[in-house]
């Protein structure tokens, strides 16, 4: 395991010690603190990795190092120092102070953290102005200098373009540039790469561990994601419903973690080797794509026309009782893909067969015939299900459009109801009484109520925290064994495909570049790009079934 | 309901509203006077237990006649209000769902709104005469550019929900998806909107009245009273303070009223309208 | 640029074009012979034939649509009937007071009003956000001819500072002008400036909780510098757009401030035209306001760009 190799911590006074933080939250919250006695310590040049689910309480500790809390949120007890001096205790003056020039932020947005309305440069030099009085030229030079640290091609072009110009991981680092413009103590980042793509997630880890490698910052750094802990952390601290329920080092924690909630975390994070299936009798075919393209079309305000080829001569099948995974970045033309198969925009060329009805040129009537075999589960729960509607009303609305009568449909609706481990009689509740979860798990029985041949699954676990992903990932496992479904499932996340897929077909650019069983894919890839996309995954030498083994759990 | 009316900017609205329409819903009974009978012998006398406003230039009786003209406003007010929203729902629900109508509806909508309403019903009154309907279409005509522009930007970001394209694969025909999924979300800023429509109206009418381009002379309303309260406003200011007075009542209810309704229903709101 | 710019304009022709057809259906549509509406009442026989020739009522009403629109091209906008002059004649005489009072109307509403809705955005919630807000609501609600006489009742008089009646050209000395255009500018610009300050606060206010504020406050920039250099420049488009958006309101407002305080601009025109039933003078006033509308519109989205690097053409 490459954690060993690292070089350890220096020795010496912690750059950040937490000392019982609790945070209070406002009336009416779920439970009284957000945060309830958490102590942590950071030494200079040591990552540490605060891990923990949604509402786990680990940006709000980290807001409250910034002294960034909402006013809602109020620290009634404990104390933060950070080089000797009780955070908790200083002026709002005094944080300011210290905000960017000793101690550092970054976010786990970078499409929305950085001011539209300003240059790149000028949102990094903006710390300089703040915080000293370096002439104008200075300022430049340091701004063209960090730039440079974070590996950004051409800093003169850079500097002067705005955001919107930049891709997210070019901006993830202008905001990596601008928190070490003074070279900070302290460097908070959460959750830096959530939303980005895996090659570039990669990429923003690498330029994190060379800091630490060049300079004395010690670097708190917030995540969900058990991968890339094993990618960077030197410690790991794990927090559940606000309090710190384990912490050590890396290795220790992932490899024998000791708490009933950091083992079950970590051995819900999917493994990247795909299991082995018992090899399934061959079921006809229910879905096969030929040809198919989507050409986007925009007319620029010179009249010329682009064009950008989403979807460029795609084609697979997939078979009953089989799950198809289509994996790829932001961009590769996966959820087009998905959206032409519902129909849900129409595509520009090419056959999509189910059952004998070609959908890519079906007639509105047929088209409307058709949908019943084909259903979608989306990848915000949130945004799914109608606000204002009870959930049963959300179920039986597709079966009643179909003819089927109430009474039958409400029954129906009750029997997936129990099938998705929730109660029947919480059919009449609406949406938001139900967390994400169980949401998603409602999705699921909305779409099986039609009864249809296949299921299309747009990052369905992608918004869900890793337990409840991994309970989703069983229940659909279960469906698609119990209905011979055919299962379209599209994904970013390499360990998610391996984990439910039994074929995978990679998507990079609109073009399938590489498809096969999984097993085939994940053991050895064929195409570079696959190869590449594999070695981004953060902890790929770390697996959680061998961890917990070697830990003796 | 029980969390709108905790509101204190709609409670306060809720009740100046209810104050300054009730006399006015039942006029009638509350001055049992003629609002246009003329007595020469009792020409601008200041308030007086008589006559609670005093009375105009003509021995009028200001009190009732500015309880008689509060019916012209609310009726103008709660009219214009009613109109231009249901119109305004279907075109821009319409308008928001189907591309092809889109572009025409709303050319034709920017040149709607151009026309400031003060001079559309100039115009209006000046080709069809002083009536009420008159009045009514020419101020509701602008208004219903606003109420398009609202429901086609609300059924715009919600036709994109997933919830919306998930009825569309099970086969929920167009309408029903607009009448089920979409339009519901349009009602709390459509009463916000109806709200300030309605201040706007009774304000607009009254600015008519005073500029002598409104309703006729004849049926009394809060701007036909203040326009001829003008010429003698140096002796008798009375005439021209009790009509404004309820006319600043009324709209200031309604548009505090709004407000709340607007911060307790959707605080987002305040951008858009 | 130049090409974005064009393309706007050229947007613009059908929007003017749906205003000229408007205008025309009102009169050819309306109850009742046009020539008589534009005639006016005491019109003899002669008069209306007169008016039958020139504007082709014998014609089709297509071709008279026609005929009519190219006319406006030419800038034929019609004849008043009282002063037998045409429109656009009398609308150059009375141009200048109303362009005085507009331009100082907006100079007033925008530099009160940007402040204060920054500032009520910025304390959100506290006692100066909260008179601020009751004074944006009461100045939405007193009509402007409310306003304007409680304001000659106050500085009516002899020795007044702020003369209640009248306009002064700047030609003829700065004090003299602002302190007759002092009053008008307040009246019409009172609601003027609550319109745009709503807009101000409602947008900084959303600005406010995005994540790009919270960005500068981790780089320790001071809540002043947070609020103009972040939050109002990006709040810019609102602002830009409410305050050409209120120049319809702004028409209203310009009539009856004139009316109220007698100064002779267009405002006085369209009340004169109004008593006098002087159709042509009404139409061709609608026509330019609203075409004025169209453009200052028009001339907003081209400025966007240069608020926000975001829009590029």
């Amino acid at each position: 395991m490459n954690l060993s190799e690292k070089t350890r911590p220096a020795s010496g006074a912690p750059v950040l010690d937490i000392r019982n933080l609790t945070v209070r939250l406002p009336k009416g919250a779920d439970r009284e603190h957000a945060v309830e006695g958490v102590s942590l310590s950071i030494a200079a040049r040591e990552i540490l990795c605060l891990v923990g689910e949604s509402g786990s309480g680990k940006s709000i500790t980290s807001f409250a190092v910034m002294g960034l809390l909402s006013k809602e949120l109020v620290p009634v007890g404990g104390e933060i120092l950070f080089q000797r001096e009780d955070l908790l205790r200083a002026s709002p003056e005094r944080l300011r102070q210290l905000r960017g020039s000793r101690m550092s932020m970054i976010f786990q947005e970078p499409m929305t953290a950085l001011n539209p309305v300003m240059t790149a440069g000028r949102q990094i030099e903006e710390v300089l102005t703040t915080h000293t009085d370096m002439s104008r030229d200075q300022r430049t030079r340091r701004v063209l200098e960090v730039i440079r640290a974070v590996s950004l091609p051409d800093p003169e072009l850079i500097r002067r373009l705005y955001p919107h110009q930049l891709s997210g991981g070019q901006r993830q680092r202008v905001m990596i540039a601008a928190a070490l413009a003074l070279e900070p103590k302290l460097l908070i980042a959460d959750e830096p790469t959530t939303a980005l793509d895996v090659t570039t997630q990669a990429q923003i880890l690498r330029i994190l561990k060379e800091i630490q490698g060049s300079h004395d910052t010690a670097i708190l750094f917030i995540t969900h994601d058990i991968g890339v802990v094993a990618e960077i952390a030197d410690r790991v601290v794990v927090m559940q419903s606000g309090r710190v329920v384990e912490q050590g080092d890396a290795g220790r924690v992932l490899d024998a973690p000791e708490h009933p909630y950091t083992k079950m975390l970590i051995s819900s994070v999917p493994s990247l080797t795909p299991g082995t299936r018992a090899e399934a009798p061959v079921k006809p075919v229910a879905l096969s794509v030929e040809g198919l393209s989507k050409i986007y079309r925009g007319t620029s305000f010179f009249g010329s026309k682009r064009e950008v080829r989403a979807i460029d001569d795609v084609g697979f099948t997939v078979r009953g009782g089989r799950v198809l995974g289509v994996v790829g970045e932001s961009g590769s033309g996966k959820t087009s893909v998905a959206r032409c198969v519902m129909r849900l925009i129409d595509c520009d060329g090419g056959r999509i067969r189910l059952d004998g009805v070609d959908l890519a040129a079906a007639s509105k009537r047929r088209l409307h015939d058709a949908r019943k075999d084909v259903q979608m589960v989306f990848q915000d729960p949130y945004r799914s299900l109608n606000p204002r509607r009870t959930v049963g009303q959300s179920i039986i609305e597709g079966p009643m459009n179909f003819g089927v009568p109430k009474r039958e449909a409400w029954e129906r609706a009750r029997r997936l109801m129990t099938l998705v481990s929730l109660d029947p009689d919480a059919l009449s509740r609406y949406p938001h009484q139900f967390s994400g979860g169980q949401r998603q798990r409602i999705c699921i029985a909305r779409a099986l109520a039609m009864e249809p041949r296949l299921l299309v699954a747009d990052e369905i676990v992608s918004a869900l925290d890793v337990t409840v992903q991994a309970q989703v990932l069983e229940l659909l496992n279960g469906i698609r064994e119990k209905f011979d479904l055919a299962i379209l499932f599209i994904t970013h996340d390499l360990r998610v495909a391996a984990k439910v897929c039994d074929e995978v077909a990679v998507m990079h650019r609109g073009r399938i570049v590489e498809m096969g069983s999984t097993s085939e894919i994940f053991a050895s890839p064929k195409h570079e790009y696959t190869r590449s996309l594999l070695a981004a995954v953060p902890g790929r030498t770390w697996s959680a079934e061998a961890g917990l083994g070697a830990g003796g759990a | 309901m029980k969390k709108i009316l905790d509101n204190p900017s709609v409670a306060l609205g809720l009740v100046i509203v209810v104050i300054m329409a009730v006399p006015a819903l039942f006029a009638p009974l509350v001055s049992s006077i003629d609002p246009t009978a003329m007595a020469p012998m009792e020409r601008i006398k200041p308030p007086s237990a008589s006559h609670w406003f005093g009375t105009d230039l003509f021995g009028r009786d200001v009190y009732s006649r500015v309880v008689h003209g509060g019916r012209t406003s609310l009726l103008v007010g709660l009219t214009v209000a009613a109109i231009s929203i249901v119109i305004g729902m279907v075109i821009g629900a319409a308008s928001g769902y189907i591309r092809v109508i889109d572009a025409v509806v709303m050319r034709i909508m920017d040149g709607l709104m151009a026309i400031p309403s003060l001079l559309l019903a100039i115009a209006m009154v000046s080709v069809g005469g002083a009536s009420l309907t008159s009045v009514v279409v020419a101020i509701t005509l602008p208004e219903i550019p606003r109420v398009v522009r609202l429901v086609r930007g609300i059924v715009l970001t919600i036709r994109e929900e997933a919830y919306v394209e998930a009825a569309v694969t099970a086969g929920t025909s167009t309408v029903a998806i607009l009448w089920r999924h979409i339009l519901p979300n349009t009602i709390a800023a459509l009463i916000v909107l109806a709200s300030y429509i309605g201040a706007s109206a009774v304000l607009t009418e009254a600015s008519l009245g005073f500029l002598g381009a409104g309703i006729s002379p004849e049926i009394p309303s809060w701007g036909n009273i203040i326009a001829e309260a003008r010429v003698s406003f140096q002796i008798a200011p009375w005439i021209l303070f009790f009509p404004s007075a309820c006319l600043v009542l009324i709209v200031l209810g309604v548009n505090v009223l709004g407000d709340g309704l607007r911060d307790t229903l959707d605080p987002r709101l305040a951008k858009k309208m | 640029m130049l090409n974005f710019t064009i393309r706007r304009l050229l947007g613009a022709v059908p929007v003017l074009g749906f205003i000229a057809l408007f205008v025309f259906a009102l009169l050819h549509l309306a109850p009742g012979d046009p020539a008589g509406i534009i005639a006016g009442e005491e019109a003899s026989p002669e008069d209306i034939a007169r008016i039958y020739e020139a504007l082709n009522l014998d014609r089709p009403l297509p071709e008279q649509f026609g005929l009519w629109l190219w006319g406006l091209v030419n800038g034929d906008f019609g004849v008043s009937i009282y002063t037998s002059l045409p429109v656009l004649e009398l609308v150059r005489q009375r141009l200048e007071p109303t362009i005085s009072l507009a331009i100082t109307t907006i100079i007033f509403s925008v530099v009160v009003a940007i402040p204060l809705g920054a500032y009520a955005a910025w304390r959100a919630g506290s006692l100066g956000d909260r008179a601020v807000m009751i004074f944006s609501v009461l100045g939405f609600s007193v009509p402007t001819f409310v306003l304007g006489y409680l304001l000659i009742y106050f500085f009516a008089g002899r020795g007044t500072p702020f003369p209640v009646q009248g306009f002064v050209s700047i030609r003829e000395g700065l004090a003299p002008f602002l302190r007759h255009i002092a009053l008008p500018t307040f009246m019409l610009g009172t609601s003027y400036m609550v319109l745009i300050m709503r807009i101000t606060r409602a947008s900084v206010l959303e600005i406010l909780n995005e994540d790009y504020i919270r960005t500068a406050r981790a780089k320790g920039v001071p809540e002043r510098k947070i609020l103009t250099r972040h939050a109002l420049r990006n709040a810019a488009v609102p602002i830009v757009t409410v305050v050409s958006l209120g120049f319809a309101f702004l028409v209203s407002g310009v009539v009856i401030t004139e009316s109220v305080f007698n100064i002779p601009g267009l405002g006085r025109l369209t009340v004169e035209a109004i008593s006098k039933r002087d159709y042509p003078v009404i139409q061709g006033l609608i026509l330019l306001v609203s075409a004025t509308y169209v453009l200052i519109n028009t001339a907003t989205d081209i400025t966007y760009a240069f608020f926000d690097p975001r829009i590029r053409y």
